[in-house]
């Protein structure tokens, strides 16, 4: 396997001893994510998300099959360091990834095992912690912050690695509103602008409209993949019990009723200028 | 109705004295009756969480003072009454899980509370099936092996087992599906009705259009509103500080109303608005729908 991207290859992973007995966590899940996508994952607890985002940087081993993150084999030993440079992960949970006392050393951590030069480390903090509103918090320490404030630290420590491939489980989950948009915005700046690849995995069906690509987990497979409106628009994600973002939601009661509404439409903004603009 | 929760002027300092002094709240007073639910939003380190650990006394105020169940919260030699009415689950429970078994993790609670075996049995099946855990078999397994969410209830139900007067739940919805959500929805549905107390902690108003009674929004340890939910949905320009959003179906009317069209606003539901903007289509189009 060469080339850019992410490979999945028959992926099928077991933990030895969980809830659903001998069901596999992923079955056979066969993927490729190509360089420079914005992929929303999404399922419910338990369907595999996690387990899939820890296959990614090799935390975790497939049972059967194959990772190949730009060709690189995740379970050869040999390339995971370069793997997990590679590869950036934001955790769910930020007090599970969090280490240093202070934040600037918490962000610098990265950078410095990279061997990179103190100028170009101090860069990257400084940005890291621009795009991540923790400018007033550098000389703070991470475990006196709160949950959200914490999450913000996770995420401008994976940001600093400059990773070509972005993983975030569940970043937006304790994010007030106005981070959450911060947050979001930056994700479309970084995919569109340093190509840097996304990976999100989130129950907020509003973390997903601005992804090119939406992939539904159900039961470790593959249920559902399609661009944000095939999906929400998608009778089956009922049946999942998957919430459908509430403009989707006002999409589809219009179309069903004739009015037919652009693809382009996907937030409330873009929905009442249509809307207007059928007056 | 004399108050559940009562604060008067409650500060509350982190690390006095020290490079790290950090004040977390100022002058809070907040009343809660019997059975109320009470919404607590705000920005990140705006004090939520420092709030809602002073409500069973895990941290107690700097100045002013608490009661809670009619216990003030600051005596050290009634703590041990408030943690059996005051119920806390802190963020990301399932990290605080620690017994080998669900079924252990939930009993823990009730036994320390000196219950009889059969009685903690029967509390626990109780607090497993309000959480949606019905299937037994789930109850001898190792909570590590379950998945976060389910990992979440059990947490949850090991709180609710101990059958708290006022329940405090620290963002219990992050993370959680859409189904998790539902049944956490339904669960305060059900204290409502039974006049039980709750708290919760959210960034997502959305979340308290339902069954709030009260909301309390923070900024910097301060108290910016305190009052009706119905009352906050009248304050654009708390909503918009601290980017509160109304659930999208109401934006899209709301939008539409300031652009001066005649849309009715005051609606209840998706299904109602969907009708609403329907019939406001159809009456105000002229000309063809362009396909």
């Amino acid at each position: 396997m060469t080339g850019q991207g992410i490979e999945f290859v028959n992926v099928t992973k077991h933990y030895k001893d969980s809830s659903q007995g001998k069901t596999p966590a992923l079955q056979d899940i066969s993927l490729s994510i190509t360089k420079g996508e914005y992929v929303g994952l999404l399922g419910m607890n338990g369907s595999g998300k996690s387990t899939l985002a820890k296959l990614l940087n090799g935390l975790l081993k497939p049972t059967d099959g194959k990772v190949y993150i730009n060709g690189l084999d995740t379970t050869n030993i040999e390339q995971l360091s370069e793997v997990r440079r590679l590869v950036g992960m934001v955790f769910q949970n930020p007090d599970n990834q969090l280490i240093s006392p202070v934040i600037e050393e918490e962000i610098a951590f990265g950078p410095e095992n990279l061997g990179l030069p103190i100028s170009e480390i101090n860069r990257r903090i400084n940005w890291a912690l621009q795009v991540c509103g923790l400018e007033d918090k550098r000389y703070h320490a991470p475990h006196l912050l709160s949950g959200g404030q914490k999450q913000r630290v996770a995420l401008a420590s994976a940001l600093a690695m400059l990773p070509e491939y972005l993983v975030l489980d569940e970043p937006t989950s304790m994010l007030d509103p106005a981070g959450r948009k911060e947050l979001l915005a930056h994700l479309r700046v970084l995919n569109k602008e340093e190509d840097m690849t996304i990976l999100i995995i989130s129950h907020n069906p509003e973390d997903l409209v601005q992804a090119d690509r939406l992939i539904v987990l159900d039961h470790g497979s593959i249920f559902l993949q399609g661009t944000p409106r095939e999906v929400y628009a998608n009778a089956k994600m009922a049946e999942l019990g998957l919430d459908t973002p509430a403009v989707y939601q006002l999409i589809n009661q219009l179309e069903s009723n004739g009015y037919p509404v652009p693809e382009n439409v996907k937030s409330v903004r873009e929905l009442v200028d249509y809307l207007c603009l059928q007056l | 109705m004399p108050a559940v929760v009562e604060t008067h002027h409650l500060s509350y300092t982190y690390l006095p004295g020290s490079v790290y002094e950090h004040q977390a709240l100022k002058d809070i007073n907040i009343s809660l009756t019997k059975g109320e639910f009470l919404g607590i939003l705000g920005p990140n380190g705006s004090g939520k969480s420092t709030l809602a650990q002073h409500f069973n006394g895990l941290i107690r105020p700097t100045s002013g003072h608490m009661t809670v169940c009619g216990i003030p919260t600051s005596d050290p030699k009634l703590s041990k009454d408030l943690w059996k009415k005051a119920g806390l689950v802190f963020q990301y429970p399932e990290q605080q899980i620690f017994q080998i078994t669900v079924f252990n993790e939930v009993a823990y609670g009730p036994r320390n509370l000196g219950l009889p075996e059969a009685e903690v049995a029967e509390r626990v099946h109780d607090a497993l099936q309000q959480v949606g855990i019905t299937q037994g078999d789930i109850n001898h397994l190792a909570p590590v092996t379950l998945s976060g969410g389910l990992r979440r209830r059990v947490a949850i139900a090991g709180m609710l087992a101990i059958q708290p007067e006022i329940l405090i739940l620290d963002e219990p919805m992050a993370g959680l599906d859409a189904a998790g959500r539902r049944l956490l929805s339904d669960i305060f549905k059900k204290r409502h009705e039974k006049k039980e107390t709750t708290v919760m902690i959210s960034h997502n108003l959305k979340e308290f259009m339902t069954v709030t009674d009260k909301i309390a929004v923070l900024d910097s340890g301060s108290m910016i509103f305190f009052g009706d939910v119905k009352d906050l949905l009248m304050r654009p320009e708390i909503l918009g500080q601290y980017q509160l959003e109304l659930p999208e179906y109401l934006q899209v009317v709301y939008r539409l109303a300031e652009k001066g069209f005649d849309i009715k606003t005051d609606i209840s539901s998706m299904q109602e608005a969907g009708e609403e903007i329907l019939r406001f289509l159809q009456e105000n189009k002229h000309g063809d729908v362009t396909i």
